[in-house]
Parts: structure tokens; C-alpha cells; sequence
């Protein structure tokens, strides 16, 4: 049995010229257990792999394998296995002759190769050449390779890439396998849901830092449960909560309930004699925490090297640099820092209900010490018209994650805050039309204000025990009076919906600028779910768009349900498994089924993680069919203008435009990961 | 770890993909054409079945003209498989997996040295085929001789192997100096199909570029192998100056490829792979 060996990376820094990729990296990964590296793409995970395995020399710092360089290892395969990049294979040469090579060079017996192809599901295809191997096929022959040599130690770098839910499902028993023989694995990922269920602990890197390292159970914190519960006689579930005292907030999973175990929920629905049709314990949102630690708003004391502060201004200088043109907004999937923003200096417009709503938003969500340092720079930067952008995303975020991780209002926020920080988003967003990057700094910035100020007070009404203040109230009523006149003030051109996801989709200016604020329309396009990238697609071609943003005043009967914003795991599988459902998509044109949603995909055990990953023609296609979505966006938006009111929060339909524009935010949140 | 575990690993991934058959096939074609017309036509004029107007050879010089055709027009395809040895594992990100298994990267290059002398060899007995087999039949068919009674001529047939290997050799520097696939073949061939046959016809009458030309690795690779259709069209008088010795051919050759090894693994093969 190969021993496992402990990993150590010692003050690793690695330059590429004046970019650095790692910076000052030190972290241990024991044997025994699965450590899962996670970051953003570009955050430096693969070079340090590469470091590890003696493929690019440090700049300083050392990283070595049972205390020993890659280099000098007496038997490389036998002793660490590797799968690095799915294609590193001569298309021309067979699996097996592929597998017998290396097996040669690290003086293996050629039987290991019959017996890795076997263990991988290869055996089959092992005379065929690679060239014909598909991407799942291939990460699978990777996998032979790194276990060729029965390993102590295995090092995977997105392994799940290209596997199918079976495949991965596969892999993540095989690694939980290999770790209990007491082997080290260290696999690499960009998508926290991707390896939670399988990793005991992890790393978290960003911009070449390390921000987090510890066991799963230490990045979020317990306290931010939530209990869904439905009823098919809402009405009677609500009375009974109400008249129980127990605050809940309707989102379009259901209502939540914050801070309360389900039974009692469940408790306070048998007293009123309501029958349940659901009722479930939400996970803490560790993708929001995740999000967090790699935007530098969240600093986990793990992570001595970086402090909120400092990370946050090394991260404004790169970013700022990166967003600096709206051209770049669709093409800066790593620029996370909230400063980035400062790029859109254009949107000063003074946002009278902005800083307002906005502070209670900051100031409430206390339950993380470290993040406080940062909430009184973020309040005054808040007082002037920049708040919307220096501060939005870490405000947004401790609006979800401080308090209430899972705020009914938080995909309002969100959208608001997207208008200032969409530079930064962490993955993509995708511009609706081509011309929406440059105008919508000013108007969209300013409107959208106004309703994270509302959404601050929505969240405050929820009124979870530790951000109740008095606050919020007081501004509750103001910013929804203000918002629909915020609106009108500026040449509106466009506004913006987030995902919790990071993507952001940017929404066509309205054929009429009515502030729709009496309409009756439902704010359910602003979802923060993964379902709601369809949706919002669909939204895309729908003139009325600025009632995304526009809470209606009135109360919250059914139709005006905002979209769930819950971003917690359950969604993230949903929206993978959205993003790998449409079949390897060749048919771009078709795949109205890209945008189709199911919003019950938050069965516990059928997540899958599987991420589709595109070929060359599927690209091609994407490209193809953006080409004809630019031109034809807003004729498509007028066209459709008549039914937009209509469409239910799940109308998922997306036409041949809108389907189109989701792979291409697809593509951009699955991008590769620049090496 | 050790050269002879690499150097296995490295000849299962030579003939484990078509590249090399299909060089193979290409090589017995563009020499086994171009000996045969040679051979036509040098024996036809020689013998006068052909008028005579033209230059003819002494009987004696068309055998080892027509044989070292195999070189003297075929030495680009060892050079470009050594070449493609190297520049397909950067191509197809091979060198990944290849320097995982084998960490010491000098021990890489040198089994695919030892890798590309066994190609080489055999290569240059396909090339030595390709071209002997027509030329042979031409000068039977035109009742000269075939001097294979003569040591000589099997001397220069074992030159010619030996040029095989050390192209073979100069093209795995060069592919470990250049890594680009099509930049590499795409220089090769210019250099090989252009830039040195021109400079070596200029040399012919420009007397001061002579003793430089020589140099050049076509020209060594020429004086290795001892004859070249090139000194025939080098003009009547059979060249200007003297070619070199064919040792000195040899060893201007290996020149050629021990810097380009030592160039390559110093400035590209030890760098980041990513």
C-alpha cells in the first residue's frame, strides 16, 4: 500500500513576468483526507499544482512532496499521480500505447496499463486513438495515467471537467476511496458545489493568495440555516406563521424562515391545522462564503497572510486595470475586488435614496468581525455617489451572508449592486446588447439604488434577531417611495440581474421608459437563482425590464414574488446541472431547453456537478449565434413587448436569441482557466 | 528515471503514432523519384542514348552521384522527424506527462537522442533503398556499372546511414530550440529547400562566399557522404574549391547538432511547462 505524503507549499511565489500568478503561498495537505483547491479561474490554482510537480520553477518558496521537491522523488508515478489538463495526449497515438509509454519510462510493468485502463472504464477504447476519445473520455485516461504508478499522493486539477453526473459521481467515490487508504488527494476546482461533497478540507486561493485553509465544517457558519416550508394553502401557512411570530420571507422555492429549526415550523403549522407540501433545512450558503473569501470581503483568520484590508487594496490595482474599458466587462472573469469598480468613475449621479438604504444593508449584518473593519469605509464611501460601486459588493455580500444569507431581497440588492460592480463579478455576465456596457454606468448605477436600499429594508423586515435594528424600518417605506422616481431621473439604457452565481446579465433599455412602479409585474426576474438564467434571458428580450428593479409597493401576493435569491448549494447543483443538461448542445439554435429551468432540482441527492465543457464547434456556434443576437436583441425586445407582462416566474422558453445568449454566459463562466 | 526507461517510453511514443510510416512513405517516394529520373538521365546521356550535347559524366563518377541522391536530396526528411519527435510533445502538451514520469529533463532529451539515432539508422537504410533500388536498375538496364564489387561504394552507402542519424540528431535541437510545430517545419524546409541550395549555387560563382558555404550543414552533410548531385550542378569544373574531407563533413555535421542540443536544452527545455 503506497503511504500517503504530506504536501507543503512554503512562501510559494511564482511570476510571469510582471503578473504574479502565486503570491507568498503556504498551505498543508495532509494524507487521508480529500483537500479540495479552490478559486476563481486565474486565481493561481494550477500554477501552483504545476509548481508542486516540478513543471515551473518558483519564483521563491518551496512546495515538496513528503518533505522532498518533485524533482527528486526517486519514483515520480509511483509516488505522486497527476491528472493536470484533459488534453494532454497525442490524438494520434492509442490509450494504451499512451498509458505503455509512461508506464515504460517510470519502469512499471505494461500489465499496470490493462489495469488502470479497467479501473477507469477504458478498457474498452484503449486501442482507439485519442483524437477520437471525448472530453469525458479523456479526463478518464488522465486518471489512468496519474494511477498508473499506484500513487501515495494524487494531485487532479479540475477533474470533473467533461464527466458526466455518472462520472462524477464515479470520482467522487474513487477519491473518497483513495483517501481512505490513507493517500493524499488534492483536487482542484473553481466550483465550491463541484467538490463539497467530497472534500474533507480545503484551500481556498485568490489572486495567487491563499484565503482560506481549514476542514469544510469551518467556512460557513452554523448559524445561517434557513427552513423552507410550503403549503398548498399558502394563505393559512402564512396567517399561521404570523400569528406564531415567526418571520418568514417568500421566495419562489417557498417561504423561508430564517433561524428557526423546521420543527418548529412544522410545529406552528400542525397547531393551525396546515397541511405542508414541503418542509426542509437549507444549508448554510457556503458558495456566498466562498464568494466572499475570494472577493476579499470575508477574511478567515486561517489565512494569516491576508488581511481584509490589505487584500482588498491589492486587489483594487489589478482589477481597476482590467475593467478599465467597457469592452472588458465581458471578458474580466477574474477580477473579483469590489474597487474594480472605481473603472466606472462615469456613475457619480448623485443616489438620494442610495446611501440611505444602503447603511442599514452595511451596517446590520454583524455576525462577522472581520468584515466590520471594512463597513465604515464602506458606509462613507457610501454617503457619495459612488457607493453604489465601491461598496456594493461587499455590502451585497454582507447583506446575504452576515445575517441573512438567503434574503428574499437579496436578488434585488443584487441587481442593484450589479450595476456597480459588474466589472468585478467573479465569473460573467453577459451584455444584453452590444451597446449596454457603456451607457448604463450612470442611470443603472443610480436606479437600482434605490431598490438595494428597499431590499436592505426587505431583508430588515425579515427582521432576523441580529440585524433588526431600527433603522430599517425608517428607511423601509422611504426607498420604495423614492425608487420608482430614481428611476425616471436618468437616461435609462439598460439595468442589470445577478446571480448569485456571479453572472450578470445586463438588460436591454426599456422600449418605453415608463417607471412601471404601479405595475403590477413581479420582480421575479432579478433571480439570484442558477434557474433564473433562462429567465432572465427570456427578460432580456422584454422592454419593461426596469421592474426588475422596482419593487412593487404593494404586498407580496403570488404574482409579485420575487425570485428565490437563495444562492445556498442545492441551487448551485441545480444551475450545474442546468449548465450540463443540454446535451453537448450542437444545436445551439434549439437548446430553448438550455434555458428551461426546473426550480424543484433541489433534490438533495441528485445534484449534479457535471459542468459542461465546450468543444471548438460549440464555440463556434456560440459565436455564431451571439453574432446574430447583437443585431437583432432589440427588435426581438419590441416585438415580444406585448406579452411580457404575463410570463410567469418560470416561463423558461427561451427563444432561439435568448438561449443563444445563455451558452454565452455559460461559456464565459465555464471559461478555461487562463494558464 | 534512468535514460533506458526513458528511452523506451520514448520509442513506444515514436512508433505508436503514424508519423514515422508516413515520413517513411514520403521519403521512398521524393527519392525513389528523383534517383530514377537522375538515373535516366544520367545514364542515357553518359552512354549517348540521349544526344550527346550535354556534359556527360565519366562512368565511374554516375554510381555514387545517383546513390547519394538518398542525402543529397533526402536529408530533409530525418531532419524533419527529429524535429517532430520534439515538437509534437510541445504541440500536444505531451511534455507534461512525459516530465512527470521523468523529472530530470536531461534524461528526456537524451533518450530521444538515443531514440532519434535508431530512427535515424533506420531511416537512412529506407532512404538508402529508395534511392540505390532505381538507380541501380537504370544503370543495369543501361549496361554501366553498379560498382556494388567495390568497397567504396558500400563505404559510401554507410556514410550516408551515418548522415541519416546526425540529421536526425540536428532536428531534435532544433525542435527543442524552436517548440513551435509549424515554425519549426516551416524553417526547415525554407532553410534545407531554399536558403542553402541557393546560397550553395551562388557559391559557385561568387568565389568569397565559397569557403562559408561550405560550412553550411547540407554542404557538410555533402562531404560526409562524399557525393552529392549537388557538385554536379555546381558546374562543369565539378565545384570550386575543394569540399571538405569526409570526416571533416562528419564532425561539421555533429557540430551542427550538438549545438543545437545544448542551445535547445538550455534556453527551452528547461523551462516552465504549462
Amino acid at each position: 500500500m503506497p503511504e500517503g505524503l504530506a504536501l507543503e507549499f512554503s512562501g510559494l511565489t511564482k511570476r510571469f513576468g510582471a503578473v504574479t500568478a502565486v503570491s507568498d503561498f503556504t498551505a498543508h495537505v495532509e494524507p487521508g483526507l480529500v483537500t479540495g483547491f479552490l478559486g476563481p479561474n486565474g486565481a493561481g490554482k494550477t500554477t501552483t499544482l504545476r509548481v508542486l510537480l516540478g513543471l515551473v520553477r518558483p519564483t521563491a518558496g518551496t512546495a515538496t512532496i513528503g518533505g522532498q521537491p518533485y524533482a527528486k522523488l526517486k519514483h515520480p508515478l509511483q509516488t505522486v499521480g497527476a491528472v493536470l489538463e484533459a488534453s494532454s495526449f497525442h490524438p494520434g497515438r492509442s490509450g494504451a500505447a499512451h498509458l505503455k509509454a509512461y508506464a515504460q519510462a517510470a519502469s512499471l510493468p505494461t500489465s499496470r496499463v490493462d489495469e488502470v485502463l479497467g479501473l477507469v472504464g477504458l478498457a474498452d477504447a484503449a486501442g482507439r486513438k485519442v483524437g477520437g476519445y471525448s472530453l469525458g473520455m479523456r479526463q478518464r485516461l488522465g486518471l489512468a495515467y496519474a494511477l498508473l504508478g499506484d500513487p501515495g499522493v494524487l494531485v487532479l486539477d479540475e477533474p470533473a471537467n467533461g464527466l458526466d453526473p455518472e462520472g462524477i459521481k464515479w470520482m467522487r467515490v474513487l477519491l473518497r476511496q483513495l483517501a481512505r487508504e490513507g493517500r493524499t488527494v488534492l483536487v482542484s476546482s473553481h466550483l465550491l458545489a463541484e467538490v463539497q461533497q467530497t472534500v474533507d478540507s480545503l484551500l481556498i486561493i485568490s489572486q495567487g493568495r491563499l484565503v482560506f485553509q481549514g476542514p469544510l465544517e469551518d467556512l460557513a457558519d452554523p448559524t445561517e440555516h434557513a427552513t423552507v416550508v410550503d403549503s398548498p394553502d399558502r394563505p393559512a401557512l402564512l396567517a399561521a406563521l404570523t400569528a406564531a411570530d415567526v418571520p418568514y420571507e417568500i421566495l419562489r422555492s417557498g417561504v423561508t424562515i430564517r433561524g428557526i429549526e423546521p420543527a418548529r415550523v412544522g410545529a406552528v403549522a400542525s397547531a393551525a391545522g396546515v397541511a405542508l407540501s414541503a418542509l426542509q433545512q437549507r444549508g448554510p450558503a457556503l458558495e456566498e462564503v466562498f464568494l466572499d473569501l475570494v472577493n476579499g470581503v470575508r477574511v478567515h483568520p486561517s489565512a494569516p497572510g491576508a488581511t481584509g484590508v490589505g487584500a482588498r487594496e491589492t486587489d483594487a490595482a489589478p482589477s481597476a486595470a482590467a475593467t478599465e474599458t467597457p469592452a472588458d466587462e465581458t471578458a474580466s472573469p477574474e477580477t473579483t475586488a469590489p474597487e474594480g469598480a472605481e473603472a466606472d468613475a462615469a456613475a457619480p449621479e448623485p443616489v438620494p435614496v442610495g446611501p440611505a438604504g444602503a447603511e442599514p444593508a452595511v451596517a446590520a449584518p454583524v455576525a462577522h468581525t472581520e468584515p466590520d473593519e471594512l463597513e465604515p469605509e464602506d458606509e462613507a464611501a457610501a454617503a457619495d455617489a459612488e457607493a453604489a460601486e465601491t461598496s456594493t459588493l461587499s455590502a451585497t455580500f454582507d447583506t446575504e451572508t452576515g445575517g441573512t444569507p438567503q434574503a428574499a431581497f437579496v436578488s434585488s440588492a443584487i441587481a442593484a449592486a450589479a450595476a456597480a460592480y459588474r466589472d468585478d463579478e467573479p465569473k460573467s455576465y453577459e451584455p444584453a446588447a452590444t451597446e449596454a456596457p457603456q451607457e448604463t454606468t450612470d442611470a443603472a448605477a443610480e436606479a437600482p439604488s434605490g431598490d438595494e436600499a428597499e431590499a436592505a429594508t426587505g431583508e430588515a423586515a425579515a427582521s432576523e434577531a441580529t440585524t433588526a435594528e431600527s433603522e430599517p424600518p425608517q428607511g423601509e417605506n422611504q426607498p420604495t417611495a423614492d425608487a420608482p422616481p430614481a428611476e425616471p431621473s436618468g437616461p435609462i439604457t439598460a439595468s442589470f440581474a445577478v446571480a448569485s452565481t456571479g453572472v450578470i446579465d445586463i438588460v436591454p433599455p426599456p422600449a418605453d421608459s415608463s417607471a412601471d412602479s404601479t405595475d403590477e409585474t413581479p420582480a421575479e426576474d432579478a433571480d439570484v437563482d442558477v434557474e433564473a438564467l433562462g429567465e432572465i434571458d427570456d427578460e432580456l428580450s422584454n422592454p419593461h425590464e426596469e421592474r426588475v428593479f422596482a419593487m412593487p409597493a404593494g404586498g407580496t401576493d403570488d404574482t409579485d414574488l420575487p425570485e428565490d435569491a437563495d444562492a445556498d448549494v442545492e441551487a448551485i447543483g441545480a444551475i450545474d446541472q442546468e449548465l450540463s443538461e443540454p446535451e453537448p448542445s450542437e444545436d445551439e439554435a434549439g437548446a430553448g431547453e438550455a434555458s428551461d429551468s426546473s426550480p424543484e432540482v433541489e433534490g438533495e441527492e441528485q445534484r449534479p456537478w457535471g459542468e459542461y465543457v465546450k468543444t471548438e464547434a460549440d464555440l463556434e456556434a456560440d459565436r455564431f449565434f451571439a453574432a446574430f443576437d447583437e443585431g437583432s436583441e432589440p427588435d426581438e425586445g419590441a416585438g415580444e413587448a406585448p406579452e411580457s407582462g404575463d410570463s410567469p416566474p418560470d416561463d423558461t422558453g427561451g427563444g432561439e436569441g435568448e438561449s443563444a445568449e445563455s451558452q454565452d454566459s455559460r461559456d464565459e463562466h465555464e471559461g478555461g482557466e487562463p494558464r | 528515471m534512468s535514460v533506458v526507461a526513458a528511452s523506451r517510453s520514448e520509442f513506444t511514443k515514436q512508433f505508436s503514432t503514424s508519423m514515422w510510416w508516413i515520413l517513411a512513405i514520403v521519403l521512398v517516394a521524393y527519392v525513389g523519384f528523383t534517383a530514377a529520373v537522375l538515373a535516366f538521365a544520367l545514364a542515357a546521356s553518359t552512354t549517348g542514348a540521349i544526344g550527346g550535347d550535354g556534359p556527360s559524366l565519366p562512368a565511374d563518377r554516375i554510381s555514387p552521384l545517383l546513390y547519394s541522391v538518398g542525402t543529397a536530396v533526402g536529408y530533409v526528411f530525418p531532419l524533419l522527424i527529429g524535429t517532430l519527435m520534439v515538437t509534437t510533445e510541445f504541440r500536444h502538451k505531451t511534455l507534461t506527462p512525459t516530465f512527470l514520469a521523468t523529472p530530470r529533463r536531461g534524461t528526456v532529451l537524451w533518450a530521444k537522442v538515443v531514440v532519434g539515432i535508431v530512427v535515424g539508422a533506420l531511416f537512412g537504410v529506407i532512404g538508402v533503398i529508395a534511392s540505390v533500388g532505381p538507380a541501380a536498375a537504370f544503370l543495369v538496364g543501361y549496361g554501366l556499372d553498379t560498382d556494388f564489387s567495390s568497397a567504396d561504394t558500400w563505404a559510401l552507402l554507410g556514410r550516408m546511414l551515418i548522415a541519416y542519424v546526425l540529421w536526425v540528431v540536428i532536428g531534435i535541437g532544433v525542435g527543442a530550440l524552436v517548440r513551435n510545430q509549424v515554425g519549426a517545419v516551416v524553417g526547415v524546409l525554407v532553410f534545407t529547400q531554399f536558403l542553402e541550395p541557393v546560397a550553395r549555387a551562388a557559391a559557385a560563382f561568387v568565389e568569397q562566399i565559397e569557403p562559408i558555404v561550405r560550412y553550411l550543414p547540407g554542404a557538410a552533410s555533402d562531404a560526409l557522404v562524399g557525393a552529392s548531385i549537388f557538385t554536379l550542378s555546381a558546374g562543369p569544373g565539378g565545384g570550386t574549391g575543394d569540399p571538405l574531407e569526409w570526416w571533416a563533413g562528419g564532425l561539421v555535421l555533429l557540430a551542427y547538432a550538438v549545438v543545437a542540443l545544448v542551445l535547445g536544452y538550455i534556453t527551452s527545455w528547461r523551462r516552465d511547462v504549462s
